[in-house]
């Protein structure tokens, strides 16, 4: 697939970057973190997470920017790293909780992102629940709007797996949203 | 697409933005990078000086010997530190060569799509 000029001049700036360039990375910043930011405040549904993962995100690219090969393997990599913040976060959150329920005491309910609409709220709430590699995988395909492939390379899982998790995301979200009922 | 596919694509990507915190953000970017690139110069001059200092005690030191052993102690110093200045340099060459040349090809490959992208809009 022919890249767009935006993927062309992203890999520009990141070879500038790589030269010391402040200007270029403040411009891949810009162009960048509402992109990192959305992906984390989607797996994570917490702005206070999205925010870490995402400052994360900048100190992991800041430590590997000059190491990097190929400048067009800039967004996988970003997402890579910002997603594996964001599992981590859930997994972390998801085992406090279940250690909270064992204790018997009441476990603070993930918040979910303030949407615009409540069929919007139910989606995300319902995304909100699914497993954190599920999450993942939903988040980057209908978030972001990566294909099967891209995701692969992002996650360093094969494409298989990640049409099996995104069929099985979706028949859990369809089965929490419209109640187990099928097209 | 399907109309799931479609509502789930309506409902996540239109995520709230990030707001006043993306200024913010942005900054503790900018300085986690203006301090690599500190890091990387401090290295840079403290091999450089670490190199030129080798050189000159192993001058000052071959010139003043007088035994074999000195002879051999300082020769060894002089190679070392000319090896570390010559591969910083090399090392240097390859990565700003390498770099140039990606950026000459993406800046050939951002006009051939522009050119395209023009095309394709004038065609439709």
């Amino acid at each position: 697939m022919a890249k767009t000029p935006q993927q062309i001049a992203d890999e520009l700036l990141v070879l500038e970057c790589q030269e010391g360039s402040r200007a270029a990375f403040e411009r891949l910043v810009s162009r960048w973190q509402e992109r990192l930011w959305r992906h984390a405040y989607r797996m994570t549904g917490n702005d206070a997470a999205a925010w870490d993962a995402v400052q994360e995100t900048w100190m992991a690219v800041v430590r590997g920017l000059r190491g990097l090969q190929d400048a067009a393997a800039f967004p996988g990599w970003a997402y890579r790293i910002c997603t594996n913040r964001c599992v981590d976060w859930v997994r972390r959150e998801q085992r406090r909780r279940s250690a909270a329920e064992h204790l018997g005491q009441e476990a603070r309910p993930e918040a979910p992102p303030a949407g615009d609409s409540d069929d919007h709220d139910a989606v995300r709430q319902a995304v909100a629940r699914l497993p954190a590699d599920h999450r993942a995988v939903v988040s980057l395909h209908y978030g972001e709007g990566l294909g099967l492939a891209e995701i692969a390379e992002v996650l360093a899982i094969p494409e298989g797996t990640v049409k099996s998790r995104l069929f099985h995301a979706r028949e859990q979200l369809r089965e929490r949203l419209e109640g187990g009922g099928h097209e | 697409m399907n109309d799931f596919d479609r509502r789930l694509r309506d409902a996540l990507g239109g995520q709230p933005a990030m707001g006043d915190k993306a200024e913010a953000l942005k900054k503790e970017a900018m300085r986690m990078f203006e301090n690599k690139l500190l890091v990387a110069k401090i290295l840079t001059w403290v091999s450089i000086g670490l190199s030129t200092v080798g050189f000159v005690v192993a001058m000052v030191g071959f010139m003043s010997a007088t035994l074999a052993r000195e002879y051999v102690i300082y020769g060894i110093i002089f190679f070392a530190a000319m090896e570390l200045q010559v591969l910083m340099k090399l090392w240097f060459w390859i990565v700003h060569s390498r770099i140039t040349i990606q950026k000459d090809l993406k800046e050939i490959q951002l006009q051939l799509a522009e050119h395209m992208a023009a095309e394709k809009k004038a065609e439709g």
